[in-house]
């Protein structure tokens, strides 16, 4: 009995490593689809945008600070299965953000806004 | 911090992957390595270097290169040994370059080797003379083999019709201190066999013991972890680390 369980570990222990592999290689868009964190960021960098169109800036800031510490919960995650130079974008994007709304700033922040979804969707991917 | 994290956790993909890869395509890699299995070694060590430092691109793509090598690999292997004639395309063939003591210098520059090379070669198998050479083939794995002239080899006891006695393979009865169970059912023998056998030698329990192997003969060899040696033999000539 022990025998033919050590036999079976002998080969479902290399495919289980395998198997682990591609799925933290591949956790990133998993992450970014599962509920969480990573799923409410796309919905705050839109609203954060509404709320600029409607000028209340106050809570658009509240919501980009938001994104910033949801940011920070999973960038590693993310990274581990990401390119460097798409985090490095999107958290490029979200400091002109903070200071596009410091700025008041319309149209910096809707320019903004798309490089930032734009990033999103390359992040994992 | 972040970025010591993502490498940690991607040098662990890349080194239980590349282990996995390695032990699926046996030990080719290591033993009869061919010139192309040693560019697939290479490519392969490349595509796993990348995926744990190389943190400017995504990983995935990496990994799925890796598994494809190693993949190709496989399959290349499975059909040389299927089909002789891929067996030849993907290994090459074993190439005369020495035959009664006369070099071939053309097959010498199929194979593309100097003959300053072969000489050396041939000085690591033991021959200093050319002509003590019967033959000598220059393999697949770039390996030479030499087959010296009969009036040049050692005698052996079947040359003088001396009876020899089957020597055979010793087998591991306990290792590291633990009993091989295994070895000791395949024998049709037991730990209280074992055991006997131990103390005759003075030992107690296998947990003393290093390496305890059973021979042909029946004879035990036994080594302990308390080394007996009086005087042990330093041949270190430099005090500093090794």
């Amino acid at each position: 009995m022990k025998g033919r369980l050590l036999k079976i570990a002998y080969f479902s222990v290399p495919v289980a490593a395998v198997l682990l592999s591609i799925l933290a290689l591949n956790s990133g868009p998993l992450l970014k689809r599962m509920a969480g964190p990573a799923r409410e960021i796309p919905a705050l960098i839109t609203e954060v945008s509404t709320l600029v169109a409607a000028d209340r800036w106050t809570e658009a800031m509240d919501r980009a600070a938001s994104v910033d510490q949801r940011w920070e919960r999973i960038r590693t995650w993310l990274a581990s299965s990401s390119d460097a130079q798409d985090l490095k974008g999107f958290e490029v994007a979200l400091s002109e953000l903070r200071g596009a709304l410091e700025a008041t700033d319309r149209q910096q922040v809707k320019i903004i806004q798309r490089r930032l979804t734009a990033f999103w969707a390359e992040i994992g991917s | 911090m972040g970025t010591t994290l993502i490498v940690l956790l991607r040098a662990a993909i890349a080194f239980v992957s590349i282990l996995v890869v390695c032990r699926v395509l046996g030990r080719t890699q290591l033993s009869q390595m061919t010139f192309f299995e040693y560019v697939t070694g290479i490519t392969i060590g490349a595509i796993a270097a990348g995926i744990t430092i190389d943190l400017s691109v995504r990983p995935w793509p990496l990994y799925v290169g890796l598994l494809a090598w190693g993949g190709l690999t496989m399959a290349t292997q499975y059909i040389a040994l299927k089909s002789r004639w891929w067996g030849k395309m993907l290994d090459g063939e074993p190439v005369v370059v020495v035959q009664n003591g006369e070099l071939l210098e053309r097959n010498l520059g199929l194979v593309r080797v100097p003959v300053d090379e072969l000489t050396s070669m041939l000085r690591d198998k033991g021959v200093f003379d050319i002509g003590r050479v019967e033959f000598a083939v220059f393999e697949p794995s770039g390996k030479l083999s030499v087959l010296k002239r009969s009036q040049h080899r050692p005698v052996t006891p079947a040359d003088l019709d001396l009876p020899t006695a089957y020597e055979g393979m010793g087998i591991e009865l306990v290792v590291d201190g633990e009993v091989m169970e295994q070895n000791l059912r395949r024998l049709h023998l037991n730990r209280a066999w074992l055991l006997h056998r131990l103390r005759e030698q003075g030992i107690d329990s296998p947990e003393h013991v290093f390496l305890a192997v059973l021979d042909t003969k029946g004879q035990v060899y036994v080594d302990r972890y308390q080394d007996r040696v009086e005087h042990l033999v330093d041949m270190s000539d430099y005090p500093g680390p090794n």
